[in-house]
C-alpha cells in the first residue's frame, strides 16, 4: 500500500488505520492527516501486525472490527493492548455496538459511520494518554 | 338427595350408616352378598343404596362426624382401592384422605373442613391415587355431599355421592392444555423453552415416565432431542440420535405412521433394540411423527417403564401438541432469520452511508469547483447504486462480472461502444462487485479525461480470465489504445488511490499500472477465493486451506 513515511515526525506521531473498505480507509486517512498525524494504512490484521513490528512511532491504532482474513479487529486490539501498551486503541464498527467492558484495556469504541468531528474529538481525547 | 328426616335419625348416635348397607352382609354366599336387602321390606335408604350400587357409576358415603366413622358403598371403596367390607364397617376419614392425590389433598381437606364448620355443601373434583395403579394416570372423581348439624350447629353427619369423571376430565384438560399451549408457545423465545413447555403438558396428561420431542435432520439422518420431561426415577434422553438407532421404527415414522408399542420386548419392531430400550427404562413406547411436505420433521415421544392406558384420544392429543410445537419451531426459525436479515440490512445501510459519506468528502477534496463536485458525487453514487441493484436482483448475494462491468461503464458507452469487454463468467461476492464497479468507473473517468477515450478514435479493451494454478486467480486487464501516451499522475486523486487499493477485502492481490506509450495498462490479479461467494463444501473440488497470504 502506498504510504509516505516521515521519521522526522518525532516519537509516536503516527496513527495506524486498519480498514478493508478502501473508500473508508481513504477517508479515515485524510481525517488523520487533517488532525496533524501521520496516517499509516493497513487493510488486514496481518498487514497491521507487520507494520507494528517494524515501527516504534505509532501513537494510536484505529481499527475496524469486521476485516477480511482469519482474524478480526478485536483480536488485533487485544494483541496491541498486550504487546504495545503505550499505543492507544480505537475500535470502530457499524455492525456491533460495544460497551467499554467488551473492549480490551482502555480501548475506545467508535460507531460507524462517523464524522470528522467525532474522529477529531476522540483523537484529542486519546492523545495525552498516548504520550 | 337426602331428607332432613333421615339426617335427624342418625344424629341420635346410632353407629349404623345412612344406607344401612352392612345390615345383611353375613346373610349368605350368593352373588348379592354384601348388598342391601332388596324387596318390599327394604327401607327407602336400602333401595336407594341398591340403585346407586347398581349404576356402577355412582358411589356413596356417609360420615358419622362426631365418631369419625365413614361408611361407604362398594363403588366408593373400589375407587379408593379400599376393601369394600372395611368400608361397610366404617373407617376413619383419614384412611380415605390418604387415597387423595397429594397434589389435591390440602385443597380437599380444607373443603371438607369448611363443609363441617358451616354445616354446608361440599362439591369438589380431585384425583385419587391407588397403589394398584402405579405409574398410571390418576383417577379423577367428582364428589358432592352435604354436612348436617344439630341445633347447636355442630356437624353430625356428612353424606354424599362420588362419581368417576376421568374421561370427561382428561378430555377437558386436553382441550384446555391445547389452548394454553397455543398461547404459551406464541411467546416463548427459544427452542428449549418451547420443547420443555410442550413436554410438560404431555407429561401432565399422559403420566408417562418420560416425554419430549426430537427434531429431525433429514440431511444428517439424525434426531435431536434438545431437552425432555422425565420422572425423577428416570433419566433424560436429551441428545442426538442416529436414524439407525431407531431400527425399523424410523421407517414407519418417515412414512407418517404413528408407532405405539405397549411392550417393546414383545414387538418385532423393537426386538432388535430391546436391550438398549431396557437400559433407558422403556417398556411402553409412543412415537408420533410430524411430516411436512413429505419429510419427517418432528417426532413426539412418550415412554413408560410399566403398562400404560393411552387411548386414541391420547394419541390424537400427542399429535395435536406436536403439531403446535412444529408451528412454534417454524415461527422461531422465521423470527431468527428475520432478525438476522434486519441486522444485516442495518449493517449494510450504515456501510452504504459510510461509503457515500466518503465519496462526498473525497470528491470535495479533489475537485476544483462546486460543479465538478456535484458531477463527481452524482456519478460515483449512481455507480454504487447500480451495483447494489445487480446484487439485490439475484436470488443469491452475488453478481456476474460481465454485468458488473456493463453497469459500471454504462455512462461511457451511451453513444458508441468504446470499451470492449471479454471474459468468462465469474460470480462476484457483494463487496467485490461494489468495489470492482467503483474501480472500473474511476478507470473509465480517467480514460475520458486523460487517456484513450479523450481521443475520438481511442478505445479500451477490458478482459479477464481465470488462472488455475497454483491457486485459482482472476487476472483482469484494462488496456487503453489509440489515445495519447500515458503519464503517471503527479498527485494521487480519488480515482488513482481507489484503484491502487484494489478489491475490497482481498488480501491476496496485486495491482500494476503501466503508463505505456500506447496508453495505460492496468492489471489486477486477485485470488479467486477472495472475490467469490463461499460455496458449500463440494467434494469434487479441492478447497484450499483458508490462510490468505498478506500482500
Amino acid at each position: 500500500m502506498a504510504t509516505a513515511t516521515h521519521p522526522s515526525f518525532g516519537n509516536r506521531k503516527a496513527v495506524l488505520i486498519v480498514e478493508d473498505e478502501p473508500l473508508l480507509l481513504m477517508d479515515a486517512s485524510d481525517m488523520v492527516a487533517d488532525a496533524g498525524y501521520e496516517p499509516i494504512e493497513a487493510t488486514s490484521v496481518s498487514e497491521a501486525l507487520a507494520i507494528l513490528r517494524q515501527r516504534d512511532d505509532i501513537a494510536i491504532l484505529f481499527t475496524d472490527i469486521n476485516l477480511a482474513g482469519s482474524s478480526d479487529g478485536l483480536e488485533l486490539a487485544r494483541e496491541v493492548t498486550r504487546r504495545w501498551p503505550p499505543i492507544a486503541v480505537i475500535v470502530a464498527s457499524g455492525r456491533h455496538f460495544l460497551e467499554p467492558s467488551a473492549l480490551p484495556g482502555r480501548a475506545r469504541f467508535m460507531a460507524k459511520p462517523y464524522l470528522p468531528s467525532d474522529f477529531n474529538r476522540m483523537l484529542a481525547d486519546l492523545t495525552p494518554m498516548a504520550m | 338427595m337426602s331428607s332432613s328426616d333421615t339426617a335427624d335419625d342418625s344424629h341420635a348416635g346410632r353407629a349404623g350408616s345412612f344406607f344401612s348397607a352392612s345390615a345383611e352382609r353375613d346373610n349368605g354366599d350368593g352373588p348379592a352378598k354384601g348388598y342391601p336387602v332388596h324387596g318390599p321390606n327394604a327401607s327407602v335408604e336400602e333401595q336407594l343404596s341398591l340403585v346407586l350400587e347398581a349404576s356402577r357409576v355412582i358411589g356413596w358415603w356417609d360420615w358419622d362426624v362426631p365418631n369419625d366413622r365413614l361408611y361407604a358403598g362398594r363403588q366408593f371403596a373400589n375407587l379408593y382401592g379400599v376393601d369394600p367390607l372395611d368400608a361397610e364397617r366404617g373407617e376413619h376419614l383419614a384412611s380415605f384422605m390418604e387415597g387423595v392425590d397429594p397434589r389435591d389433598r390440602d385443597r380437599i381437606a380444607k373443603a371438607v373442613q369448611k363443609a363441617v364448620d358451616c354445616c354446608g355443601p361440599f362439591l369438589e373434583e380431585y384425583r385419587i391415587v391407588r397403589q394398584d395403579h402405579d405409574h398410571r394416570r390418576p383417577i379423577w372423581v367428582m364428589a358432592s355431599g352435604h354436612c348436617y348439624g344439630d341445633e347447636d350447629g355442630s356437624a353430625v353427619r356428612f353424606p354424599g355421592v362420588i362419581m368417576e369423571i376421568t374421561k370427561r376430565k382428561t378430555s377437558d384438560m386436553r382441550k384446555q392444555a391445547l389452548i394454553e399451549l397455543g398461547d404459551r408457545l406464541r411467546d416463548l423465545p427459544d427452542m428449549q423453552c418451547i420443547v420443555r413447555a410442550a413436554a410438560t403438558i404431555l407429561a401432565d396428561l399422559l403420566s408417562p415416565g418420560r416425554a419430549g420431542f426430537g427434531i429431525v435432520d433429514n440431511a444428517a439422518k439424525t434426531v435431536f432431542i434438545p431437552t425432555d420431561w422425565h420422572r425423577a426415577d428416570m433419566e433424560s434422553v436429551a441428545g442426538t440420535y442416529d436414524f439407525s438407532s431407531y431400527g425399523p421404527v424410523i421407517e414407519e415414522l418417515t412414512a407418517d405412521r404413528l408407532v405405539f408399542i405397549e411392550n417393546v420386548e414383545k414387538d418385532a419392531r423393537t426386538a432388535g433394540s430391546k436391550d438398549a430400550l431396557a437400559d433407558l427404562g422403556i417398556v411402553a413406547l409412543l412415537n408420533v411423527p410430524i411430516v411436512e411436505h413429505g419429510k419427517l420433521v418432528l417426532v413426539a415421544f412418550a415412554h413408560n417403564d410399566g403398562p400404560v392406558d393411552w387411548d386414541t384420544h391420547d394419541l390424537n392429543f400427542v399429535h395435536a401438541v406436536a403439531d403446535r410445537v412444529q408451528v412454534a419451531l417454524a415461527r422461531l426459525r422465521a423470527e431468527n432469520r428475520q432478525e438476522m436479515l434486519n441486522r444485516e440490512l442495518s449493517h449494510r445501510l450504515k456501510n452504504s452511508l459510510a461509503m457515500a459519506q466518503s465519496i462526498v468528502s473525497q470528491s470535495l477534496r479533489s475537485a476544483s469547483d462546486l460543479k465538478t463536485v456535484k458531477e463527481d458525487v452524482g456519478r460515483r453514487l449512481s455507480v454504487l447504486g447500480r451495483a447494489h441493484e445487480i446484487l439485490l436482483s439475484g436470488s443469491s448475494e452475488e453478481a456476474d462480472i460481465a454485468m458488473v462491468a456493463r453497469n459500471a461503464l454504462l455512462p461511457y458507452q451511451e453513444d458508441q461502444k468504446r470499451i470492449h469487454t471479454e471474459g468468462p463468467r465469474i460470480a462476484l461476492s457483494g463487496p467485490a462487485a461494489l468495489s470492482l464497479s467503483l474501480i472500473l468507473h474511476e478507470l473509465a473517468t480517467n480514460a475520458l479525461k486523460h487517456g484513450s477515450l479523450s481521443n475520438p478514435d481511442g478505445h479500451v479493451e477490458l478482459c479477464w480470465r481465470k488462472e488455475a494454478s497454483p491457486k485459482p486467480r482472476m487476472i483482469l486487464r484494462w488496456t487503453e489504445k489509440g489515445g495519447p501516451a500515458a503519464a503517471e499522475p503527479t498527485r494521487l486523486g480519488f480515482g488513482s488511490r481507489l484503484i491502487r487499493y484494489g478489491i475490497t477485502g482481498a488480501t491476496d492481490q496485486s495491482i500494476s499500472m503501466d503508463y505505456a506509450q500506447e496508453g495505460l495498462v492496468c492489471e489486477l490479479s486477485v485470488a479467486m477465493a477472495e472475490i467469490t461467494v463461499d460455496m458449500p463444501a463440494d467434494p469434487t473440488t479441492e478447497v484450499p486451506a483458508a490462510t490468505p497470504s498478506s500482500t
